[in-house]
This record gives C-alpha cells, sequence and structure tokens, in this order.
C-alpha cells in the first residue's frame, strides 16, 4: 500500500515541476496550438466554400461573356476578372486557384468551326485546381452542346428549303438560345454528391475540415513529444543524484518506476484534455460525438507512448541523448502516421507502413471517431494494438532499464 | 589563433558526440526521405496517387447505365485509376463508412428508361469524409460522363422542338429520321475540337523534384538546429564554469565568444556540404550549376544561424530555456518558411511572416540554383540573409552576458 502511495507521489511532483517550467509549458502547449493554427490554415483551405478564378478576357466576344456567366452561376467558384498579367502573378502568388485565359481568337475560332484554344493557369502545387477544370469543362461541353444543335438543326431546315440565307443567323442564334436553357437549371443528368457519415448523410459541407486535420495530427505528435520526452526526466533524475538519493530511502525501485510511468501519464492526460478543450472552444475543432470512444483512444495512447519513453530511457545513456533522439523518433513517426498532412495524399505502401505506427494507429482512431463519425466499437481494435504494443515496450524498458 | 583553437574543440566535440551527429546528420535524410516519398505527389515529378476503390450501385438493368461501368468506369482509360467493384447498396454503404472504400456511385432503376425519354434523371455519389481528394476525384469523373450523357439530350430535345416548330411544312416522321442522326453527331463530336482546353502550370520555380525540394528545405532547418545546440554549449561553459575559467585566461572575451560562434559557423558548413554531397550521391539531387552559387548560399545561411544561436544564447537564461525557446523558433520558422510544405499552401497574410524567416530566403536561393539559375540571380537571398545575420549578432551580443 505504502509503495502504490510512494508512486503516487513520485508521480505528483513530476506534474508539480512541470508546472513550475514555464518552458517545458509552452512547448506542450502553446506551441502544439500555433501549428494547429497554421497546419489548420493549410490544409483548411481544401473546405473552403468557393475557390477563387480569375476570367482574363481577352476576347470581349458574346461567346466570352457567355462562358463568363456560366462560370459566374457555378456554387462551387468566385470569378472575377483581370489582365493577364495580373491574373498570372496572382496565381503565382496563390492569391487565386486559377486564371482562365480566353485568348483573343476564341469567337472566331469557334465561328469557324473549331481550334479555339482555352488557358487555365494554375500553380503546380495546387490540389484544388482540378475542381476549377472540372466546371470549365462543364461550361465548354454546355457551349459546345448548344453550337451543334444549332449547327445541325440548320443544316437539316437547309436541307428542306426552310431557310434562307438572310433568316439563318437570326435562327441560328434562336436555336442555340434554346438550347441554352435546357442546361437550366440543372442538366438532364447530373451527380449529387454527398459525404457520409455514420448513419446519416449530411450535405455538401465537409464534416470536418482541415483545421481538424491539423489538430488532431498536432495534438498526437506534441503529446507524443512530451511521453517520449519524459525519457528525459529518468535520465535528469539519474544525473542529478536525487534517483540515487530517493533510492537510499526506504523507496523501492518498482515505486519509482511506477511513479514516473503514473507521472508520465498523468502529463500526457493533462496535455491532451488542454488541447482538445481550446482546440474545441477557441478553433471549433471537433472532437466528435464520443467522448467515451475519444478517452478510450487518447488513454491508450498516452499509454504507448510512456511506454515508449520508458524503453527509450533503458537505451540512452545521457539526457543529451535523450533530448536529442526523442524528435528524431516523433518527428518521423508523425510523418509516418500522417499527422502532418490528410494520409490519402499518401502513396498506398506509405499507408500501409502508417498502420504500424502508434500515430497512425491513433490518426485512423481519431479520423473513425470524428470525421467518420463512427461510434466506440470501431476504434477498440486501434486501441487493444496500442496497449498490446505498450506492453511490449514497457517490458524491454523496465527489463532493460538500469536505476543505478 | 586562440580564436581558431576554441573553434576546433567545439567542432571537434560535435564529431566525439554520437547523438548530436546522429541528430545532424542522419535525421534530415530519414525526413527527405519520408517528406519525398509521402508527398510526392504534389509535385509534378513525384509518383501518382494510389489506385482509387469505388463501388457501383447500379439498380438499372439498361443499356446506359451498362455502358458507363463497362466502357467509362472500367475502360482502359480509367482502369488505371480506379479500382471498380460492384455490390449491393446496403454492403457498399458500410464499407464508405468505414473508409474501406473512398466512394459509392449509386445508379437509379429508371437511369437507362429516363434518359431513353430524354428526362431528367440523377446519379448519386456518396464519398468518404476521411478521403475527401479520392472522393471528389470520383465525383468529376462521374460529372464529366453525366456532362456528355446531357449534350445529347439537350441537343435531341433542343433539335426536336425547334425542327417541329420552325420547320415550315412540318413533316414528323422526316423529322423523327433525323434525330437518331443528331444522336450520332452528338456523341460522335469532341468537344476538344472545338474548344481545347489547356492547362498551364506556373509555379514560383521551375518544375522540381519532392526529393529536390525536401534536399532544401529540410538541409535549412538542420542547418537551423545547429543553432540550438550551439546556444546550448555556450551556456553549458557558462554552467560548468570553463567559460569563467577561459575569461580569467589572457584571452580577450570577445575573442572567446568569437571562437565558440566561428565552431559554430565551421560546423554549419560542414553540414551544408554533407547534405549537398550526400543528397547528389544517395538520392541524385540536382543542385544546380553555379558553384559560387552553392559556396555562397550556405555561407550567408550559416552566418544566419549563427547570428540566430547568439541571438539564443543571450534570451535564454539557463539550458532548458535553450530548448524550449529554440525548438519554438525553429519549428515556426520551418513551417512558416516553407521547409516543411511549400509556402504557396499559406494563406497571404501568413505568408507575409515568411519573410521573415531564415528558412524562406535560403530556400527561395537554393530552389532557384536547382531550377538552373545563376548566382546574380540570387543575389536578393544572399543580401537578405546577411542583413538577418547582421540583427541577430547586434541583438545577441548586446544583450548576451558573459556570468
Amino acid at each position: 500500500m505504502s509503495k502504490m502511495r510512494k508512486a503516487f507521489e513520485i508521480a505528483l511532483l513530476n506534474l508539480r515541476l512541470l508546472f513550475k517550467d514555464n518552458t517545458s509549458l509552452m512547448m506542450m502547449i502553446a506551441i502544439p496550438l500555433f501549428m494547429t493554427m497554421i497546419m489548420g490554415l493549410v490544409w483548411g483551405r481544401m473546405g473552403e466554400d468557393r475557390l477563387k478564378v480569375i476570367i482574363v478576357d481577352e476576347d470581349k466576344s458574346n461567346y466570352s461573356s457567355m462562358f463568363t456567366d456560366i462560370l459566374k452561376e457555378d456554387e462551387l467558384l468566385s470569378v472575377r476578372k483581370d489582365n493577364r498579367k495580373d491574373a498570372i502573378e496572382k496565381v503565382r502568388e496563390s492569391n487565386v486557384e486559377s486564371a482562365i485565359i480566353i485568348p483573343k481568337d476564341f469567337r472566331d475560332k469557334i465561328k469557324r468551326g473549331g481550334g479555339a484554344k482555352l488557358k487555365v493557369v494554375k500553380l503546380e502545387t495546387s490540389t484544388r485546381a482540378f475542381v476549377v477544370l472540372e466546371v470549365v469543362k462543364g461550361a465548354i461541353n454546355r457551349i459546345a452542346t448548344n453550337y451543334y444543335t444549332a449547327n445541325m438543326s440548320i443544316d437539316y431546315l437547309n436541307k428542306i428549303g426552310t431557310t434562307t440565307d438572310s433568316k439563318e443567323e437570326s435562327l441560328w442564334k434562336k436555336i442555340f438560345t434554346a438550347a441554352d436553357e435546357n442546361w437550366k437549371p440543372e442538366p438532364p443528368v447530373r451527380v449529387i454528391f454527398e459525404n457520409v457519415v455514420a448513419s446519416e448523410v449530411r450535405g455538401k459541407k465537409t464534416i470536418a475540415g482541415g483545421l481538424s486535420q491539423g489538430s488532431l495530427g498536432f495534438a498526437v505528435t506534441f503529446i507524443g513529444f512530451s511521453l517520449v520526452g519524459n525519457s528525459a526526466t529518468i535520465m535528469e533524475d539519474k544525473i542529478k543524484r536525487t534517483l540515487f538519493r530517493l533510492l537510499s530511502t526506504p523507496t523501492h525501485k518498482s515505486s519509482y518506476i511506477i511513479g514516473k510511468i503514473l507521472g508520465s501519464i498523468f502529463v500526457g492526460v493533462f496535455q491532451c484534455t488542454i488541447l482538445i478543450l481550446v482546440g474545441r472552444y477557441l478553433f471549433g475543432v471537433r472532437w466528435g460525438r464520443d467522448p467515451l470512444g475519444l478517452i478510450l483512444l487518447m488513454g491508450s495512447y498516452i499509454i504507448c507512448g510512456t511506454s515508449m519513453g520508458i524503453m527509450l530511457a533503458s537505451l540512452v545513456k545521457t539526457i543529451d541523448q535523450a533530448h536529442t533522439i526523442t524528435p528524431v523518433i516523433m518527428i518521423s513517426m508523425s510523418m509516418l502516421g500522417g499527422c502532418f498532412w490528410p494520409i490519402e495524399v499518401v502513396p498506398q505502401y506509405m499507408q500501409t507502413i502508417a498502420r504500424f505506427t502508434p500515430t497512425g494507429l491513433t490518426m485512423k482512431g481519431l479520423t473513425d471517431l470524428i470525421v467518420r463519425g463512427l461510434g466506440f466499437q470501431t476504434i477498440i481494435l486501434s486501441s487493444f494494438i496500442l496497449l498490446g504494443m505498450s506492453l511490449i515496450f514497457f517490458t524491454l524498458g523496465i527489463y532493460f532499464l538500469r536505476l543505478e | 589563433m586562440k580564436l581558431i583553437n576554441i573553434a576546433l574543440k567545439d567542432v571537434k566535440i560535435v564529431f566525439r558526440d554520437k547523438m548530436a551527429l546522429l541528430i545532424l546528420l542522419a535525421m534530415p535524410f530519414i525526413l527527405m526521405t519520408i517528406m519525398g516519398m509521402a508527398l510526392g505527389g504534389l509535385f509534378s515529378k513525384g509518383p501518382e496517387l494510389s489506385k482509387i476503390d469505388v463501388a457501383v450501385v447500379n439498380y438499372d438493368d439498361g443499356k446506359v447505365s451498362e455502358d458507363f461501368i463497362e466502357e467509362i468506369l472500367k475502360g482502359d482509360e480509367l482502369s488505371k485509376l480506379l479500382n471498380v467493384k460492384e455490390m449491393d447498396k446496403k454492403r457498399a454503404m458500410n464499407l464508405v463508412r468505414i473508409g474501406d472504400i473512398s466512394s459509392v456511385i449509386i445508379i437509379p432503376s429508371d437511369f437507362t428508361s429516363q434518359i431513353m425519354k430524354n428526362k431528367s434523371t440523377e446519379m448519386k455519389v456518396y464519398g468518404d469524409p476521411g478521403q475527401e481528394i479520392r472522393a471528389s476525384i470520383v465525383r468529376s469523373i462521374t460529372n464529366a460522363y453525366t456532362n456528355k450523357v446531357s449534350s445529347v439530350m439537350v441537343g435531341v430535345r433542343t433539335g426536336w422542338e425547334s425542327l417541329t416548330k420552325l420547320g415550315k411544312k412540318t413533316n414528323l416522321t422526316e423529322i423523327a429520321r433525323y434525330i437518331p442522326f443528331m444522336i450520332n453527331e452528338m456523341i460522335e463530336k469532341d468537344v476538344e475540337d472545338l474548344v481545347k482546353i489547356e492547362e498551364e502550370n506556373t509555379s514560383q520555380k521551375e518544375s522540381l523534384s519532392s526529393m529536390q525540394y525536401y534536399a532544401a528545405g529540410m538541409s535549412t532547418m538542420f542547418v537551423l538546429f545547429s543553432a540550438m545546440f550551439g546556444a546550448d554549449s555556450i551556456l553549458k561553459e557558462r554552467d560548468d564554469k570553463t567559460l569563467a575559467r577561459l575569461l580569467s585566461s589572457p584571452m580577450k572575451k570577445h575573442s572567446v565568444l568569437g571562437g565558440k560562434l566561428l565552431g559554430i559557423f565551421i560546423i554549419g558548413i560542414l553540414q551544408f556540404t554533407a547534405y549537398i554531397t550526400a543528397t547528389k550521391l544517395i538520392f541524385n539531387v540536382n543542385w544546380g550549376r553555379s558553384i559560387i552559387g552553392l559556396v555562397l548560399l550556405p555561407i550567408s545561411t550559416v552566418l544566419a544561424t549563427t547570428g540566430m544561436t547568439i541571438f539564443f544564447a543571450s534570451i535564454a537564461k539557463t539550458r532548458n530555456a535553450v530548448g524550449g525557446i529554440s525548438q519554438i523558433f525553429i519549428q515556426s520558422m520551418s513551417a512558416l518558411g516553407g521547409s516543411m510544405f511549400p509556402t504557396s499552401l499559406l494563406p497571404p497574410w501568413l505568408r507575409f511572416f515568411s519573410n521573415f524567416t531564415i528558412n524562406k530566403w535560403s530556400m527561395d536561393g537554393f530552389l532557384s540554383l536547382m531550377s538552373g539559375a545563376g548566382v546574380i540571380s540570387i543575389s536578393k537571398s544572399i543580401i537578405v540573409l546577411l542583413a538577418i545575420a547582421l540583427v541577430f549578432f547586434i541583438l545577441g551580443i548586446w544583450r548576451f552576458s558573459y556570468e
């Protein structure tokens, strides 16, 4: 009993020391929140309502203005006009998603029956320009359809001899307009897109946008940082001889280790709670509707990170080494696990590797819980694997840990 | 001479410290490899996205939906991109819900018959919010197809209406005979013949591979890390009282500090040399042709980080604080300055702050060199880096306390 009490006191001491150390607190709380904000802004733009597009109309014809009007009607885009030079500059600075250039001979070429060109300028690294391209293709398809329809109808009327040359032009326009009317308000066949979230289907709006992705990823990374970095405090105790003194009192070695483990878990829980609450109430990050599932998953992750810290403490020899290797391990694990960017942008084999890292497992669980809105049962497996990993790390760590 | 001795001693210490070597030399390679592999898709010369799993639920037994599935989705062009499976709705929705597939396309039972009657209909695409990008690709593909079908329908509808109304002696049977010809024509017509849509990529720099990008990004970031080690070693000398001992020797204050900083400068240069040589040999990274540029740019970058070292050492009171403060500086500079991802992904107001990072200017320079530019074109980067170095040196030396 007294063994446990001592362990508990050592654990609390860990936490109390943390509150005295402003730098560590800053590392644990301020940086993650700052990075959450930046990453959210980077990937969060994926979920922005409208993509900004500049149209460079060098043709200034009825065709180019028809095209512009179709784009303006589209709910995915926000359209404005500018000259070529400024437009390209804005794309380059990525103030807008793309510039669409309608060259001078646009109308003439169409009138002559083909060979017109339209240029979509985008930034090489743009992840969303394909949406613009899709809308542009749709608009061109609409204009082309009207055009071909009018042509073929006039051909027929000519064949049966109903038109005269003088009337042909106005008839052609009439048919073209009639065809265009048939696209409104919706084309005859269309696609309705919806996101699926557990048992309910929501509209177009994304459920957890970029800010959540960023926030989740950084919470996982930085909690990992403090947990794995905990190995350093064991080293510190060793070097400052406090451990030596502690063990010369009637405190058992196991009390010390359990105390360190508990302390690390306390720190993890404290940090995790703050990040979730601040993310939730300050940045509006969604953390899902299943608090029980969230607690189980984050709890397993905290235990797993703690066990890695203990194992690390058994492997390193000095406090400097502990400080040095923590970022090596955590940054590479976070990258592999998909904490810094959506995991779907990486190749398949990288996604498979992600499933074998504690960070990847946790991110998968968080995505299931929060983004997909799945229930408690879906994260049981992830938590189970995390705890299994912890067991291995703990065993190795405690076996190799030399306290003297 | 003493100055150089102190500098060399510091360099020797780093070489003896295997952990420091690990973080300064091995870590950047690990990160470059992971980032290059993971984010290659964002760059033009990188690997492609992996195949997209998509389910089709087909309630329609007509010809149109069959063509869509067999000719389009499973057709030659898309079979490289999509992995299409037909299944029932319950199973499909379940799979997309748990994220096993990216999306489900649902074709209603009256799809073909509605189209044949020239009446409106719709397909539904349900996407997994956990795979936003893939789901929107599937949406795009489906959209392109329905666009084409709509074209034919609009053509026929308009043709029929116009011809029956406008023809003088309306002959319905004759018009009816013309319609199949129109349908054929509409299907055959390629929109591209009328208006060709050209995509043009523009970038801040000529197209670079992800490996080149991250070679520059990570190298810069890890040279910044050496500033953290440097500041720590200065404070260590102060804590261990070795600094006091050095100062009590007949050495001038400034040559002691100068020696320390020279050591840090040499380490930075060695880092760059190692990164550039190794990435060139191992990953075959092209660093450009300008040798002078490749000498001047690392020198000015390292001067800036050396300045940062004395700045860190001057504002941190304890060795522990050095770790915290420098991590904050290095991580935010790297995130804002483009070491982790292209700054074009940042919103404009945040990109303004990139201008105050070492990473931005150093990377700008390296990326220019990589795309074949000469030393003249990177002179702006070099000047800004030297200015940053100057500011850090002035602030640092002014605030640094030897005791």
